[in-house]
Order: structure tokens, then sequence, then C-alpha cells
């Protein structure tokens, strides 16, 4: 178990980097939507930045990026 | 187990509230038996209004009151919800229960050698969750105006607009999605983590694979339908218009109190995006039981295993994007026409690759014709005349003559009807030894596989020429077109076809309920089969197998050359 | 069937790294991916059929009558929860039942305060002004979708609730199972997370 423990306190930075990126980007996003850009851009800098945020959560605090074995098992 | 004897379940946890994988599969094979003769009898009362139109019907016409048939006579409304219901009864609570619900339910854990499913706790709520869906769609018979009368496709603006009955129907199709939904998590993590050791992915039955498929495509495909439900739920109860055009006309009238702006077209790229996926799974675990019915009988390995399976693969990926082929009539111009025309032709491959394996099988085979391997051996050419017919709808330019048609009835009913439910009735043959302990009655599977087979080719073979004359589907009355009226006999035959094959059924339903309990008792395994179900006793205890088994080899070792038996068991280590 | 006769249900199969919960729950989610893919699908198509103008033209800014204020807020209090939510699988892991309740709870107080904003705040001052669902087509999907996603956070706070409550008794019998049980929640919650990161630019930016 003590392996485990060093792993999961190892996690806990990641996750207030992640926390810390998640909030800058909400603001960044929210900043974007009023710059005087053609609306295709718009959608491009948003739907970029959403996304960017999805695999933030999806590597970090749902764990795909500890997942390797189940990932290359399965496929 | 044996230290689980001091607490015997009460009759409720064991056989009503029942987590084991066993039990859960009767009771959806039992339910789902009776829902697909309620739905072949919604089919043979229509039958009568086809072939004698505004008739009364004989002995039962009186039993459905005024409101429905008036002086026996069926009213076009009636005619319209018997209609939608047994496409809806028949797909989603009679034939795919019966397939995943009940023969993946019981066989697969025992074929891949494990105790129970991954969640017997789920399963049990898929089952209670696909049960009341079933009362929820049969309950919407009886709310005023009837049960849903809009097609089982449900197509907008006429489901947004139709009586009560489509808002239940709504609701039903929620707890059967939730209900597969369950299923198809339980199916795959089963498969995947509970195999017993040596049982590798490429040791595994033909049809585990077939059913680890299906699972995906239930899984993933579903989904987007429950979406499309909720979209209509909400243009039905809370007044949206997701797929209501602005300035809709309904009966002459310009409906001013809908905002507008949305899509009947949107209902439909959701509604096929599911549907195509469901058609395989229609097909697929069908094709997994004549494949190990076919291997068990002909005594010899299934040819050209490892090519079924990647077909199979590849046909779930594909099933993915052919849907636009049922919406060529919607102008989705010919650049995207083609594409889906293209991608129609490619699925066909691997349907064709796994049909021809099966047929190669046969060669040289010493073939034993029981009952099962009848029903599997009809399953072939059934299939191949509804995968063939199927391929001008694939294709814009004949779509257009033939879209809509009767033709088309014939074609899926082709694939469904004998082909996969010929394929469920082999199945039943073969694993009711497993599930009972007694076999069924030879003389009267031999009846019935006869009649069934005659009967059901006349009612679909007459369904092709009907079609190509042009007569739509759906139609309550083709007399009142000249030229219906001129191909009137061939809806008289086939409705003769169904009733005679409702006839054809009696030999089955005496020989099931008299075999359970006066069958001839038989061995554990008497078919002589290598997969590792039977090794277990028949029927199996609860946790399936006294020791757990090991195995050795691949699922299809019959006729071994220098071996001293004809088979080889999975499970067998060195041959004896 | 209880847990000691099924394999895998709380040791991880040594092939594909994952017990079966676990990976009940991934697929699961895919899914959920399905079912919100379907929806945005549909946001796409009802957008670009949209007239440039016209009644039923697709509103913009001012016109969509939606805070980006109280959305980005939101935004906010879940990423906050989905930070708590994997904090309380960290204490647990570590064989702190305590702290990893409080974290839980935490969890189930913003996803709370994320209902109410939505409700009361956002919900209730449209009806104030008269928008419905039956308004047009872009309040029908945004009603739709944030519902939709609404339904999915009550459906997450019941599952906390339960294991701060009475499924914490697992905890006693089997810590490993209870942590296990966490993580899959976690998963649900993060992807509940992820659906609202989607949502708040396409209904209160774009």
């Amino acid at each position: 178990m003590s392996d485990a423990h060093a792993d999961v306190t190892k996690h806990v930075k990641a996750y207030i980097a992640v926390f810390t990126a998640l909030i800058t980007l909400t603001v960044v996003t929210v900043l974007a939507s009023r710059l005087t850009v053609a609306p295709s851009v718009h959608v491009a800098i948003a739907l970029a930045i959403a996304g960017f945020k999805a695999s933030l959560v999806a590597m970090i605090f749902m764990h795909l990026k500890w997942e390797r074995q189940a990932i290359s098992g399965l496929c | 187990m044996s230290g689980d004897h001091h607490h015997e379940p009460s009759f409720i946890r064991k056989y009503v509230f029942s987590v084991d994988h066993k039990v859960i599969g009767i009771q959806y094979g039992v339910t789902a038996l009776c829902f697909l003769f309620l739905g072949f009898c919604l089919i043979m009362m229509m039958r009568w209004q086809l072939a004698y139109p505004g008739e009364t019907m004989p002995i039962i016409g009186n039993l459905f009151g005024e409101a429905a048939m008036p002086g026996g006579v069926m009213l076009p409304e009636f005619y319209n919800s018997l209609g939608a219901m047994h496409g809806t009864i028949m797909i989603f609570l009679g034939v795919v229960p019966l397939l995943v619900g009940a023969f993946g339910n019981y066989v697969m854990p025992l074929q891949i050698g494990a105790p129970d499913m991954a969640f017997p706790k789920l399963n049990m709520l898929s089952y209670w969750s696909y049960f009341l869906g079933g009362v929820v769609m049969l309950a919407s018979f009886f709310v005023p105006g009837g049960a849903a009368n809009s097609g089982w496709t449900s197509y907008p603006p006429l489901s947004d607009i139709a009586t009560t009955g489509q808002t239940w129907w709504l609701f039903g199709m929620v707890c059967l999605i939730t209900s597969s939904l369950l299923g198809s998590v339980n199916f795959i993590v089963t498969i995947v983590q509970l195999r017993v050791e040596g049982l590798t992915m490429f040791r595994l039955p033909f049809f585990v694979w077939a059913q680890l498929i299906t699972s995906f495509l239930l899984l993933l495909a579903f989904p987007p339908l429950e979406a499309a439900g909720v979209l209509q739920l909400m243009d039905r109860l809370a007044g949206t218009s997701f797929f209501l055009p602005e300035g809709l006309v309904v009966s002459g009238v310009v409906q001013t109190q809908i905002s507008g702006g949305g899509s009947p077209i949107l209902w439909q790229h959701l509604f096929w995006f599911l549907a195509h996926p469901e058609v395989y799974v229609l097909i697929l675990p069908a094709m997994g039981m004549v494949a190990e019915i076919i291997s068990i009988n002909t005594r010899k390995p299934l040819w050209g295993y490892r090519a079924m399976i990647y077909s199979t693969i590849f046909l779930g990926f594909m099933s993915f994007i052919v849907w636009a082929h049922h919406m060529f009539m919607t102008g989705m111009g010919t650049k995207i026409s083609a594409f889906f025309a293209t991608t129609t032709m490619i699925i066909s491959i691997p349907s064709v690759v796994i049909l021809t394996a099966m047929v190669i099988s046969l060669y040289q085979g010493a073939i034993r014709f029981t009952v099962p391997m009848l029903f599997a051996l009809a399953f072939l050419p059934m299939f191949a005349i509804g995968g063939l017919t199927g391929l001008p709808l694939g294709l814009p330019a004949s779509d257009i003559h033939l879209h809509d048609t009767y033709y088309v009835i014939g074609h899926f009913h082709y694939v469904v009807a004998p082909g996969t439910i010929f394929a469920i009735f082999a199945g039943i043959y073969h694993w009711f030894p497993k599930i009972t302990g007694r076999t069924l009655n030879k003389t009267l599977g031999y009846i019935h596989f006869a009649f069934s087979f005659i009967f059901i080719n006349i009612i679909f073979m007459p369904m092709f020429w009907q079609g190509m004359a042009g007569v739509s589907r759906r139609l309550y009355d083709q007399t009142v077109y000249a030229h219906g009226d001129a191909v009137q006999s061939l809806t008289v035959i086939s409705s003769w076809g169904a009733w005679m094959l409702g006839l054809a059924q009696i030999p089955f339903i005496i020989n099931f309920f008299i075999s359970i309990k006066a069958g001839k008792k038989v061995s554990d395994n008497p078919w002589e089969a290598t997969t590792l179900e039977w090794s277990a006793p028949s029927p199996p205890p609860h946790g399936n197998f006294a020791t757990v088994p090991v195995v050795y080899r691949g699922p299809y070792e019959y006729s071994v050359p220098g071996a001293s038996s004809d088979y080889i068991p999975q499970h067998i280590t060195t041959e004896a | 069937m209880s847990a000691e006769v099924l394999p895998y249900t709380v040791k991880p199969h040594p092939v594909t790294g994952l017990y079966n919960g676990k990976f009940g729950i991934w697929l699961f989610l895919a899914s959920e991916v399905m079912l919100f893919g379907a929806l945005f699908s549909t946001y796409i198509f009802l957008r670009i059929g949209a007239p440039e103008t016209g009644p039923t033209a697709w509103p913009t800014g001012e016109q969509t009558h939606l805070s980006w204020k109280l959305g980005g807020l939101n935004t906010l209090i879940l990423i906050l929860s989905s930070v708590t939510m994997v904090m309380a699988w960290v204490q647990f892991k570590m064989d702190n039942l305590a702290k990893g309740r409080m974290y839980l709870i935490a969890t189930a107080v913003l996803a709370i305060a994320f209902v109410a904003i939505k409700l009361k705040f956002e919900y209730m001052h449209k009806f104030h002004l008269g928008i419905k669902p039956s308004t047009s087509v872009f309040f029908a999907i945004y009603f739709t979708m944030t519902g939709l996603h609404a339904l999915h956070i009550i459906g997450g706070v019941v599952v906390i609730a339960y294991f701060i409550g009475p499924g914490a008794k697992l905890w006693h019998e089997n810590r490993e199972y209870y942590t296990n049980r966490i993580e899959c929640t976690g998963l649900y919650w993060h992807f509940v997370d992820l659906v609202w990161i989607f949502l708040f630019p396409i209904l209160y930016l774009l």
C-alpha cells in the first residue's frame, strides 16, 4: 500500500495544477468571446479551448494518463 | 457453493427478483416469446383487413369494441396502431430480448466458464426495466386514441401531433433503452473480464463474439434514439419545435401556436443512426447461434473462424455509417447519397463473408439432420434472399422506385422472420436440453419446421411482386388504387400464408410445454459438443460449474485426425 | 452472488488492468458520450439550418437572455467540485475516512449550489421574462440540454449522498471495494463536468 500512497500524493499536485489551468482557461474563453473577429474564428477558439479543458479533465481527473495498461490491453 | 445450503433463497428471490443469469435468461425468454406471439397476433388481424378490406372479421371481430372495430370492421386508426405496435413489439420486445436477453444471458456466461454475469444486480434491473417498458407499451392500447399509430419509425411531424399513445410509446422506449444499455455494459464486461483461464479471445465460440459486437452496437447506437425520444417528448409535452418547421400546415390549417425552426429530417437522422445498427443487432446473434449449430451438426470446425470474427468487427463498425440509405428520398443531394450508397455496398461484403463461411462449413461434413440443424440450414438461403434483395434498396437509382413499397417489407422480413426467427427456433431446440435436462420431441419438431418453412415463404415471397407493382406499405386498403387492385390476389395469398403459419406453431407450443415436464431425459452433452456450456450439468446449478474449468483448445475441435473421439471438448487436456 | 465468487469485482484483471466496476462505468460513459453527442449534433444541425433573419433566426449576444456571469460562476463551481471529488478519492486511498467524507460532502454541496443557481437565477429569470422552451428552437435546445445535464448532476448528488451515508458501511467491510466505488462515482462526476465545459461556450458565449 505504501506504493499506492506515494502514487496518490504525486497525483494531488497534478490535480491542483489542472484546477488552476481550468479556471484560467474559463476566464480566457470568456475574454476571447469579446474579441471582434469573424464568427467562425469565435467558434474555432471556443471549441479549441473547450477541447483542451476536456482533455485535461479526462487525462488527469479521470486518470486516463495512468491507465496505459487498460488502453493497450484492450486494443 | 455447498456452504450456501443453509440459507436457501426465498421463492421471490429465486424466481422473481433473481440475480442468477440463468433465471433472468429464462425470464427474458418466456416474456419475449409471449411478446413475439402477441406481435404475430396483431399482424394476423391486420392481414384480414388487407385481404378482405371492409369485411367483418370472423369469430373475434366483435371483441374489440366500437372505438376500434365497429361491427367487426377494423377502423383505419386501429389498423395504424396495430401496424406501429407490430413493428415495435416484434423488434424491441420480441426478437432483441430473445437473442440478447434470453440466449445471450443464459448461454454466454456458460460458454466462457463464468459463474455469473459481472453485475448480477444490473442484470436483474435490466430485465425489470424491459418488463416495465413492455407493460407501458401494452397499457398504451387502452389510452384514449389507442396505442401509437405513427409507424414503428415514429416520423414527425405526424408523431408530434399524434394521439396520447405516442407519448406512452416514447416512455416505453426510454425503459427499453435503459434495459438494453444496462445489458450491454454487463455483457461486454463479462466477456472481457470473466473468461476462464486459457480461454483467449480467439478461443471464444463465435456466438460469444457475436454477442460482444452486438453489445457494442446496443451501447453506442441506442443513446441517439434516447436523445431523439427526449426531443420528441419535449415537442409533445413542452410545445417545442425540434421537428416542426415554420408554417407547418395540418389538415389545411397553418399551425401558428408553434415557433417553428425545427426539421422533421433531424428525427430521421437520429432514428436511423440507431435503427441501422439495430438491424445488425437483430442478425449478428442469430448468425452466432447458426454457426454453433452448424459446426456441431456437421462434426467439422467452423470454416474461416477468424475471417468470420474480423468480418463481424468490420460489420459492427460499418453499421454506424450507412444509416442515411434509409433517407435517399429526403433530397440529401447526390454527393451524400453516393457516399451512403458506397458504404452500403461495402457493408454487404462482410455479411457475405460470414454467410459463405457457414455454407462452406457444410462441405464434406457428416451432417446430422437434427431439428435445430434444419432451422439453421433454412436460415442460410432465407438470410441470403433477405440480404440480396436489400442491394437494390441501397442504390439511390433503384431505391426511388422501390422506396416504401411492399418490396421493402419483403426484404427486411426475409432477414428478420425466416432469418432471425428461424435462428431463434434453432436455438430453442438446441439449448432446450441444457436448460431443462430434457429434449424436445423430434417428430413434432420436424412438423413444426416443415410447415413453418413453407408458409413463411408464402407470406413474404409475393410481397416482392406487390412492391414492384408499386403498392405502398402501410396502406389500409390497396384495392382503392387500380395498381393495387390488380395485385390484390397476392395479398390474399400472403394473408392465408400468415394464418397457416399461425397454425403451424401449434405443434411447437404443445411440444414446448409437454417436453418441459415429460420430454425424454438426456445427458449433459446430448449433441456431443465441445464448448463449455455442455460440460456443466443440465440444468446448471447456481454458480454453474462444480469446479472452475480450464480451457486448453479452440471451440470447434471436431473430427480431429488421429483422435479417438470425433470431438474434443475445450476443457480436456489430452486426448483420452 | 457475493463478491467472493465473481472474479475481479475488487482486484484489477491482470490483462486489462481494470476491475469490473471501472470497466463498466467507462462503457456507460461511452454511451453517455453518444447521448450528449446526439444532442450536440442536433444543436449544430438546427443552428446551421436556421435562416439569417426572420423569427426563426438563431439569437446571439443579448437576444439569448443568458448571463455569461452566472454561466461562468457555475463553470467554476463544477470545476471546483471535480477537484473535491478527486480529493475525496485520494483521502480514501490513504485510508482516511473522515477527510474523504468531508470532501464528498463538499462535492455534494457544490453540486446543489450549481443546481440552485441554475433553477433560481437562470430558469426562473427566463420564466419571468415569459421565455419558455417553446419560445424558439434556441430556448428549446437550451432548456433540453441544460435540463438533461442538471438531471445528471442531481443523479450524481444522490449517489454521492448514498456513499456519504448508508453506502459508507462498505468501508468497514472492504476498504478497497468502497474506494473503487468512489473512483467510479468520480469518473461519472468528471464526465458531467466535461459536458458542461462544452455546454458553457456553445450556449452562453457563441
